[in-house]
């Protein structure tokens, strides 16, 4: 019996001559990060809109706990949205904005002080949404997803436009949220959101997609290899005496190297015997994906 | 749907360009009530030269009544500019500014969303046109008091305030005008939900009540035909509420073409909203 809590059946969305969505199929696991990975433009935020209804005009089926559920009050009930850029009524506060969707969802404003203080705002309750920078945008939107406890999160591109304690306050808060048994729809063009907080994904490529797949796999079929050492030359000599890997890269005190055979971390310690290693990581294989699906 | 209702009028009532209608016509109508006031003896004497032929004059004809007669009847043409106001972008804004991606993820239907928003566009419209009405009214009456009101038909119309219910005819006048402001605005709430900005919808507004009010006034055959048949060919309705009689027959025309009108904007509008892709 499969744990997949969403199906996506054949979606295809045409926008005047051009084709968005091209049969895009493809199951989501329930409690997982399951990310949409794609350039922009390949039509990852079409799919997350067609989800909650706000596009109308596509064909295929979506199915959410094996039902069909197309154009469903379900997906919005169970659901919650950030869909692109964070959008708020800009000349009311942060409050107000919520008080208008929990209103309209049925949800006690009690719950209003709760999400704002999971994300860090209680304390910019009452200022108007206009003077928040774009980050704090962010985690309003992010509350307002919140807002009436849903089952699955979709938040499409939530780190585009956050500065680097942004993503990462951001990665934390997704984590939070899965930890606390919620499945998360994950779409972004940056594989390493990818690869740190999913846990599986698919690869969107000119409105087509590849097969979804575990990060686990895609770690466990890589050969490819980080390497960092204080002596490179010596590293270099040592790896190129074994026939069993191949150089890719070298970048300052980081050496890319892929191994034919399965090895393991215990393998690059035996080859590099004698010099000092600081950093030893495997590297995913999603570049392929991304590049060549 | 009462929430719906609630939150639309949080989001519009907010808004300070809302007000911006108030404001223009708080501070206007007194300007003009006081050039009543002191330029009085000037009107006064236009009036005399048209009546001396006709009347004995005694007293001054320039009252609260006359006062607030010419000023609605004069900006009355420029209320479909105010009008336009919360409907051109209670759908185009929020598409523009993309809260709808946030507003219709939540379990709403897009019919009662849209009929909240009409029900707000309404409700502005006729709060809008009651105040203009019942300030000028009041400002005037408060700065040159009440009497006879000479209006302009068939000549010159004297009403007397309580025989011929002078009240109950500027009711009437509003109760019409009224009509015809709401056309306008749901006229702007079509275009409104065709359009990616606010900008576009007032300006196709005003385009089209500007030629109607071409076809209202140009003497060519062809425009006095269609002009019953077209809203703005009643734009002036409001002077027609003082005729003696009272011209129900007229009023009655233009109640079912505001109808009419309406209804057909209404239709498009909804089923554009309710077909729309919010991808902005």
């Amino acid at each position: 019996m499969s744990n997949d809590i969403i199906r996506f059946e054949k979606i295809q969305k045409q926008y005047g001559d051009i084709e968005a969505l091209k049969e895009v199929s493809f199951s989501i696991p329930e409690n997982s990060i399951f990310g949409i990975l794609g350039a922009n433009g390949s039509g990852k935020s079409t799919l997350m809109k067609i989800l909650p209804g706000l596009i109308k005009k596509w064909s295929g089926s979506i199915f959410y706990n094996n039902e069909l559920a197309n154009d469903s009050e379900v997906m919005k009930k169970e659901f919650g949205y950030l869909i692109e850029a964070p959008t708020f009524y800009e000349y009311l506060s942060a409050t107000k904005n919520l008080e208008l969707l929990a209103r309209i969802s049925g949800v006690n404003h009690d719950r209003i002080s709760h999400v704002l203080e999971l994300v860090g705002l209680i304390d910019r309750a009452k200022d108007k949404v206009s003077s928040y920078s774009y980050g704090m945008k962010q985690r309003l939107g992010i509350a307002q997803v919140l807002l009436h406890d849903p089952r699955i999160v979709v938040l499409d591109e939530p780190n585009n436009g956050l500065d680097p304690n942004g993503i990462s306050d951001m990665a934390k808060l997704i984590k939070k949220m899965h930890l606390n048994g919620k499945t998360i729809i994950l779409s972004t063009h940056n594989l390493k959101d990818v690869e740190n907080i999913c846990t599986h994904f698919t690869v969107f490529r000119k409105g087509r997609n590849s097969a979804s797949s575990s990060i686990n796999d895609l770690f466990k079929t890589s050969n490819r290899w980080n390497i960092m050492v204080d002596n490179v030359d010596l590293a270099v000599k040592a790896i190129s005496e074994n026939n069993s890997f191949e150089i890719i890269d070298i970048i300052n005190n980081r050496i890319t190297v892929e191994s034919t055979l399965d090895v393991s971390i215990k393998h690059i310690n035996e080859m590099l015997i004698g010099i000092n290693i600081y950093n030893i990581s495997k590297e995913s294989n999603l570049i392929k994906y991304f590049h060549n699906d | 749907m009462i929430s719906l209702f609630y939150n639309e009028l949080i989001k519009v009532f907010y808004k300070r360009r809302t007000y911006i209608s108030f404001i223009l016509i708080t501070l206007l109508i007194p300007l003009i009530v006081y050039g009543f006031q002191y330029g009085a003896l000037s009107l006064e004497q236009k009036l005399s030269d048209q009546m001396q032929d006709i009347f004995l004059t005694a007293g001054s004809a320039v009252n609260g009544f006359l006062a607030a007669y010419i000023i609605i009847s004069i900006l009355i043409s420029q209320m479909p500019f105010l009008s336009t106001i919360v409907p051109s972008e209670i759908i185009s804004g929020e598409y523009s500014k993309g809260t709808f991606r946030i507003y219709l993820t939540r379990p709403i239907s897009r019919t009662k969303l849209f009929i909240s928003k009409v029900a707000v566009v309404l409700l502005y419209t006729t709060i809008m046109m009651l105040y203009f009405f019942a300030y000028t009214i009041v400002v005037s009456y408060l700065v040159l008091d009440s009497g006879l009101l000479i209006v302009f038909h068939d000549g010159l119309l004297a009403l007397e305030p309580n025989s011929d219910s002078v009240i109950f005819r500027f009711f009437l006048g509003f109760a019409f005008s009224n009509m015809i402001m709401i056309t306008v605005s749901l006229l702007c709430l079509m275009f409104s939900s065709f359009s990616k900005n606010s900008v576009t919808p007032i300006i196709s507004t005003i385009s089209i009540v500007f030629i109607g009010a071409a076809i209202l006034f140009i003497p060519i055959d062809i425009f006095q035909l269609v002009n019953p048949y077209i809203f703005t060919g009643y734009m002036d309705i409001f002077l027609k509420t003082f005729y003696k009689p009272i011209p129900y027959e007229i009023l009655m025309d233009c109640f079912i073409v505001c109808c009419i009108w309406s209804f057909l904007f209404l239709t498009i509008a909804y089923f554009n909203f309710l077909r729309r892709d919010m991808i902005e």
